[in-house]
């Protein structure tokens, strides 16, 4: 099933998103750096705020106007620097060799024009498909998708669809030009507990079948379990943990994966309160020096409140951001 | 008692499609009972057919003069049948001339409405999506053109140009493009942040095609209520200009320069001005009443204009 061949499909080194306020500069993502090979899929797993959703848009180069702007660092994707490209050269990399899944289905689609038409769009553009050559198309496009009957429901409008439905048509947008890379950003977080363990199945199964590299960003560790082959693991604008899925969970070597983990439920033993993280995230702007994590960190001393740890490779393909990681 | 609740859940669930239908149908059968909207369009529609079919409907050449037959009234007031509604003090046919006019009427406001729809559209497309210092500067202009008191402009505007047809249709699309503009420009703000302007952005669609194909087939209903509600206020200001000199040159037919000429005989021959105004009065109704009505259908959200 995995086909990591040695050259990555995407790299990104030391990429940096800021947002300038009006009470600061915010570093929403401050340095980050990872790969993708083709077929694999990299799970970015974090809080809220801690600048997963940025750095998925940042590689599409469609940080939220005005305010936000990709300062520094490089994204490149079969050897492109894609933050040197031109704007309209960018656009030929979105939809057609770069996808993006967003959270929520019901939003993601314009009320206005049938199913058919949106996962036609993007094969209109890049393709510049017409007729029953960009039909067959679209409806493989469905099939894949397993949305039963496509014929008769490409004449559907979003509203006739129900949520889980609409998601696939949503998956369809994203695979119908065949990218190399889909980036999906929480694509379940809209839909109820069964519809969601359907789709992840259904996207595993479209990667198998197409072999392409996914970016999978969520906040559940159940699910970036299920559905990734890397985690890398953010806080505060930071990647401070990657490592292979199961080394991930089973070693965690930085203290907030760690922590992490141990706030997970678990059906297999019996606890009378679940593990926390005391404090809150940092807030991006006016950042103290040291480890990010430190105010919270148990394991904290008098260093990591002073200087920022080191990337140390811990194991296999294992690297975490921490003084002690490797104690 | 939980069982009763199931058992309503279920009732509800199942009835719902059958319920929605029955109401859906039960709507499209009463279209034609809503007043609101039947006489409106009543009107309209005549209004039209006496604009396309002015040379076939009216009895007499609207400025063939007659010193016989002037001052003639109304067939029910005394008149004969061959002056239907009287004659002006020209002799002229008031009936043909309020035929005539609809065409005038009709031909002006249609354009007007053509011109400031399309201008004030593209303009508060543009400010809404690309935002930032362009945005500020047209929406400064649309506050310009709120506070330029419109009649008095356009009085101006015919008084240099001379007063034409087109000179009418010039001066009353630049006093009237501008509520278009900030309407749809805060819808636009808000269809901007949709989800599926998002998508358009990840598939690859250019600026343009995104406001073009995604944000304004989503703005097309309140560009609707709006466009028809100013068919009504513009054929009022023309009327106006008219009724001032202002609007179209005599001796063409236009329902608010009859309205002028009837002026002096309104207490010895009423209806020299009173079919011109009755014709104004009744389209600028219908017009607004149909806008209403659309109003409600399209977007419940627009009742507070």
């Amino acid at each position: 099933m995995l086909q990591t061949s040695s050259a990555p499909l995407l790299q990104v080194e030391d990429l940096q998103t800021y947002f300038f306020t009006r009470r600061g500069v915010v570093k929403a993502v401050d340095g980050v750096s990872f790969s993708v090979a083709p077929g694999e899929t990299l799970g970015i797993v974090g809080e809220s705020g801690s600048g997963k959703t940025m750095t998925s848009l940042s590689l599409l180069r469609l940080v939220p106007q005005p305010g936000g702007k990709i300062v520094g660092g490089k994204v490149l994707f079969e050897g492109v620097d894609l933050l040197k490209l031109s704007e309209a050269d960018m656009r030929d990399y979105r939809g057609a060799k770069i996808s993006m899944i967003l959270q929520d289905p019901m939003a993601s689609l314009n009320p206005v024009y049938t199913v058919g038409e949106q996962v036609a769009e993007p094969l209109r553009q890049h393709q510049k498909l017409r007729g029953q050559a960009l039909w067959s198309k679209v409806i493989d496009a469905l099939r894949l998708l397993r949305i039963p009957a496509p014929q008769a429901r490409l004449r559907n409008y979003p509203h006739q669809m129900s949520g889980g439905m609409r998601q696939r048509v949503v998956g369809g947008i994203a695979i119908s030009c065949r990218p190399q890379l889909i980036i999906a950003d929480e694509p379940t977080t809209a839909l109820d507990a069964t519809i969601q363990a359907q789709y992840l199945a259904l996207l595993k199964d479209v990667q198998r079948q197409t072999n392409v590299g996914m970016i999978f960003v969520s906040h559940d560790l159940s699910v970036i379990g299920r559905m990734c082959d890397r985690v890398a693991v953010m806080y505060a604008g930071k990647i401070v943990e990657t490592a292979g899925v199961r080394e991930l969970f089973n070693h965690p070597k930085h203290p907030y994966t760690a922590a992490l983990l141990a706030s997970v439920p678990r059906l297999d033993q019996k606890v009378e309160r679940l593990a926390s993280i005391e404090g809150q995230p940092p807030a991006l702007i006016d950042l103290p020096p040291g480890c990010r994590f430190a105010p919270r960190c148990a394991l904290a001393d008098e260093r990591c409140t002073r200087e920022d740890p080191p990337r140390v490779q811990v194991g296999e393909k294992h690297f975490a951001s921490c003084w002690r990681a490797s104690e | 008692m939980i069982q009763a609740k199931q058992e309503l859940a279920t009732v509800t669930i199942g009835a719902g499609p059958a319920v929605l239908g029955q109401r859906r149908s039960a709507r499209r059968r009463h279209i034609f009972l809503e007043l609101n909207f039947v006489l409106p369009m009543a009107i309209i529609l005549l209004l039209v057919i006496a604009a396309i079919f002015a040379p076939q409907l009216a009895p007499w050449d609207p400025l063939s003069q007659s010193l016989e037959a002037r001052m003639a009234p109304p067939v029910f007031a005394g008149g004969t049948s061959a002056h239907l509604l009287g004659t002006d003090r020209l002799g002229r046919d008031i009936l043909s001339r309020v035929i005539w006019g609809a065409r005038i009427s009709l031909v002006i406001s249609l354009a007007v409405i053509l011109i400031t729809s399309t201008v004030g559209t593209v303009l508060a497309i543009v400010a809404g999506y690309v935002g930032g210092w362009l945005d500020g500067l047209i929406m400064r202009i649309t506050d310009i053109f709120f506070a330029v008191p419109g009649i008095l402009l356009a009085i101006l505007m015919a008084v240099i140009l001379g007063p034409s047809v087109k000179t009418l249709i010039i001066a009353l699309s630049i006093v009237s493009w501008a509520p278009y503009t900030r309407q749809i420009r805060g819808e636009v703000l808000q269809v901007r942040e949709s989800g599926f302007v998002a998508q358009a952005k990840i598939i690859g669609c250019s600026p343009v095609r995104i406001m073009a194909t995604h944000i304004f087939p989503n703005i097309v209903n309140t560009l609707l209520v709006l466009a028809t509600l100013f068919i009504g206020i513009v054929i009022l200001a023309e009327a106006g200009l008219s009724f001032l000199g202002a609007g179209v040159p005599p001796p063409t037919p236009a329902w608010g320069s009859m309205v002028t000429d009837g002026r002096d005989y309104v207490q010895t021959a009423w209806w020299i001005s009173f079919f011109p105004g009755l014709a104004i009065g009744l389209v600028v109704l219908a017009f607004n009443f149909l806008g209403d009505w659309l109003r409600d259908k399209l977007d419940p959200r627009l009742r507070q204009i």
